[in-house]
């Protein structure tokens, strides 16, 4: 028997049942009497039981059997689960989680002897009174007036005026109830600049049905959701709406998953990157021949790649969505967190997440963990207040974090968002002035979204205490180089005493995808297009000369507003000189992008066209330039590189951002 | 019956244009209006079922035309007609209670769908 392999799945399967059994014991201290919840976490451990028992890990199996045991108790209503049991039955999967990381390092095994003395003197305890009967009470009372909805809608891709079509459908929103929690909030819905889509709950004397019909009668309002709140409001996905199991018998309880269950493989990741890879390289080869066709001039050969193309897109389209994994792997893992960070710092905090069932690729949902964890930590410890402080300044006890995650066009977007104190703005400034990040000048001068930004920097912390929940001031940085890795973004926003509001955006497919491919004088680069917010010609007379020394030389307007512009040459130092050179009167070509510095305008020489690229990571050393986030071969063979818009250099202050080596590892 | 419609632009050409689109839509189009005090008057006058207003005109603007039809008459029905851009005269106008709004350039089939929703809609 190859133990390597079996003790490979072991490890993967345990360790997949103990993250859902935490789950669900941190979601039964809210509501304990959940019977689905109940039997949910007796399949996991009598999961793990069968499988270490199968190995010949008796340890682990003994205490999964331990906790099995327990578990059946609680379910035919002969123990109930106080909070400390279920602190107990947390510890308990901690450990069992120690124990699988040493099967994997293929260490010995810990004593849990102690651990199941614990849990045996549960089993034979005299039976709690009245157990479970505590909490029937509640259920029954609860009985609204009014309808608790959660509603989502989609503002149609072709609409010409999101905002204004967004803000319609809240309006009709607000005519039929009360809209709390309305994403995104309705100045980002009026300014057009969101995912179109738009949720909200919303408190109503409408039934479900009702509101879906009034929301799906305007026009350009598409894919309306509305469905009552679960009694865990905003912690189930809608998706998770599923027959309740009746804990009679035991015996059908066990049965259940295996029946529900979707017939599937296991396949080793290493064996879908290749497919992927693969794909990629057949959609090169796509690219070439429809080159080929062009110069041939050949209508049946463009006949045939058209339906090649239809085929490979399909192909490109499952090769995708087979490495997807849904964001709840990462997401699953944050109530437990929050509930043991808000236990030792004192603080009363709800966390709503939502977002749970958007699928990204697996790696992606991976390297996101510790991110986010990082994130939602920094907000339990730095941004929410103690319920004394929050009641002082006349906020409820509760603090309110939310994490969401929703889809816009091709780029996942996070947001880490809490009700806290906010970030002092002066205080960063002051930081970043005193750490030497920003000259006089730069302090007075920069807006409070590029000082947010500079809390990414290495070596910026306003912490005046050394936490050790979030850190010794490592922390925001490592956030930002991992989105950045993923070739993502992070940015902040903040009200004093409102809140904090983190949002990461991260491509959807980070190997596949259509890029603008510019070219600068004799180079061609590719732009990734869900990098790019507008590519123009821009008339000689909107690119205005910048008055201020040290800032951007030159200034292009853009909806409405003023952009700091560079040329694309310069800015990559392939032309010292850094000059425009267009002709008198001639328009310029004008890429519009986010760089660390925030909007700016890039003016390269020419559009060339828009193409499907294959991005194949760079080696050493060029993988260190992070202005590159590949390279590709476009259709006609011309190996490119493609842009990481965010890794040019600043526009604002470049040399103000100039971090001096020695002071990155500072602490403040 | 047909539903009564008043179409209100201060270009001839547009109140052609939606006129033979609303009327080839099965409406009746029953008056026209070339500035925003020639909306409220025939507004007061025909009582149509729903006014499609521009929003910018002489005189008196589609959205003051607006707000004095829904403070004389809190049920008209008024879908106002926008150009590219102008989304924030747009959510004014909304706020103010118009029903909704097409942008031009326009299709047929679009300002047939936001009338005919707006004229089923409460």
């Amino acid at each position: 028997m190859d133990m390597q392999k079996y003790r490979k799945m072991f490890v993967e399967e345990a360790r997949e049942h103990l993250a859902l059994a935490g789950q669900q014991l941190v979601a039964l201290e809210k509501a304990p009497g959940d019977a689905e919840r109940i039997n949910e976490l007796f399949r996991n451990a009598h999961s793990i039981k069968g499988m270490a028992a199968s190995l010949g890990y008796e340890e682990i199996a003994a205490l999964a059997h331990a906790l099995e045991d327990l578990l059946d108790l609680v379910r035919s209503g002969k123990r109930d689960l106080d909070p400390s049991r279920i602190d107990l039955l947390l510890r308990t999967i901690d450990v069992l989680d120690q124990m699988v990381s040493q099967v994997e390092a293929e260490s010995p095994l810990a004593d849990v002897t102690p651990f199941l003395s614990e849990i045996q003197a549960l089993l034979t305890d005299a039976p709690a009174p009245s157990a479970g009967a505590k909490h029937a009470p509640q259920a029954i009372a609860r009985t609204p007036l009014q309808n608790d909805l959660r509603v989502s809608f989609r503002v149609a891709a072709d609409s010409v005026s999101p905002g204004a079509r967004g803000f319609l459908a809240v309006r009709t929103l607000e005519l039929l109830g009360t809209v709390r929690n309305l994403r995104p909030d309705i100045d980002v819905i009026k300014s057009g600049r969101y995912g179109r889509i738009v949720d909200a709950d919303l408190n109503s004397d409408y039934a479900a049905g009702e509101v879906a019909g009034k929301l799906a009668a305007i026009s350009e309002i598409a894919d309306v959701r509305v469905v009552e709140a679960g009694e865990a409001a905003g912690q189930s996905p809608v998706a998770s709406v599923r027959p309740s199991l009746r804990p009679e018998s035991p015996a059908t309880a066990v049965a259940a998953p295996a029946a529900g269950q979707p017939a599937s493989v296991r396949v080793r990741v290493e064996s879908l990157d290749r497919f992927v890879d693969a794909v990629g390289e057949l959609i090169l080869n796509k690219s070439e021949l429809r080159e080929i066709a062009r110069n041939l001039d050949s209508e049946a050969l463009h006949q045939g790649l058209s339906r090649l193309e239809a085929s490979l897109e399909e192909l490109k389209r499952q090769a995708m969505s087979i490495r997807l994994t849904p964001l709840e792997r990462v997401l699953g893992t944050l109530p437990r967190i929050v509930r043991d960070v808000s236990r030792m710092r004192g603080k009363e905090v709800r966390l709503e997440i939502r977002g749970n069932e958007l699928e990204l690729d697996r790696a992606v949902v991976d390297s996101l963990g510790k991110p986010l964890i990082h994130l939602v930590r920094n907000a339990l410890d730095h941004g929410i207040e103690s319920p004394a402080d929050r009641e002082s300044s006349g906020k409820q006890r509760q603090g309110r974090l939310l994490v969401e995650a929703y889809r816009e066009k091709d780029i996942a977007v996070i947001h880490v968002e809490d009700d806290g104190r906010g970030v002092d703005v002066g205080r960063v400034r002051a930081a970043a002035h005193r750490k030497g990040f920003l000259d006089e000048a730069a302090t007075e001068v920069l807006d409070e979204e590029s000082v947010l930004a500079l809390m990414f920097l290495p070596g910026m912390s306003t912490a005046t205490e050394v936490s050790e929940i979030s850190g010794r001031g490592v922390g925001l940085d490592a956030v930002k180089s991992i989105v950045q890795g993923l070739g993502g973004t992070v940015s902040a926003r903040t009200k004093a005493g409102q809140g904090t509001q983190f949002t990461l955006r991260i491509p959807f497919s980070a190997a596949i995808l259509r890029a603008l491919i510019v070219r600068v004088g004799e180079e061609v680069f590719a732009i990734p297009i869900p990098k790019l917010h507008r590519a123009l010609e821009v008339e000689p007379e909107d690119l205005l000369d910048g008055a201020r020394s040290g800032g951007a030389p030159q200034f292009c307007r853009f909806e409405g507003g003023l952009v700091p512009a560079r040329s694309l040459a310069g800015l990559l130092g392939l032309d010292a000189s850094e000059g425009m050179e267009a002709g008198p009167g001639s328009a310029w070509q004008v890429v519009v992008v986010d760089t660390r510095a925030g909007r700016t305008a890039l003016l390269v020489d020419a559009f060339v066209g828009e193409e499907e690229v294959f991005v194949k990571q760079l080696g050493r050393p060029l993988s260190a330039l992070e202005c590159l986030s590949g390279i590709t071969v476009l259709g006609n063979g011309l190996p490119v590189f493609v842009l990481d818009p965010y890794g040019l250099e600043a526009v604002v202050p470049a040399e103000a951002l100039n971090i001096p080596q020695h002071q990155a590892g500072d602490v403040s | 019956m047909a539903l009564r419609v008043l179409v209100a632009d201060d270009a001839l050409f547009m109140r052609e244009m939606i006129k033979d689109i609303l009327r080839q839509g099965g409406f009746d189009v029953v008056g026209e209006a070339s500035n925003g005090n020639e909306a409220l008057e025939k507004y007061r006058q025909l009582m149509p079922d729903i006014t499609t207003m521009d929003i910018v005109m002489p005189l008196k603007s589609g959205i003051e035309a607006l707000r004095e039809i829904r403070k004389e008459h809190g049920d008209a029905k008024v879908v106002m007609i926008s150009a590219l851009g102008q989304d924030s005269l747009v959510i004014e106008a909304l706020e103010a209670g118009a029903k909704d709004f097409i942008v031009k350039p326009f299709q047929a089939e679009k300002v047939l769908e936001v009338v005919k929703k707006v004229s089923q809609g409460a």
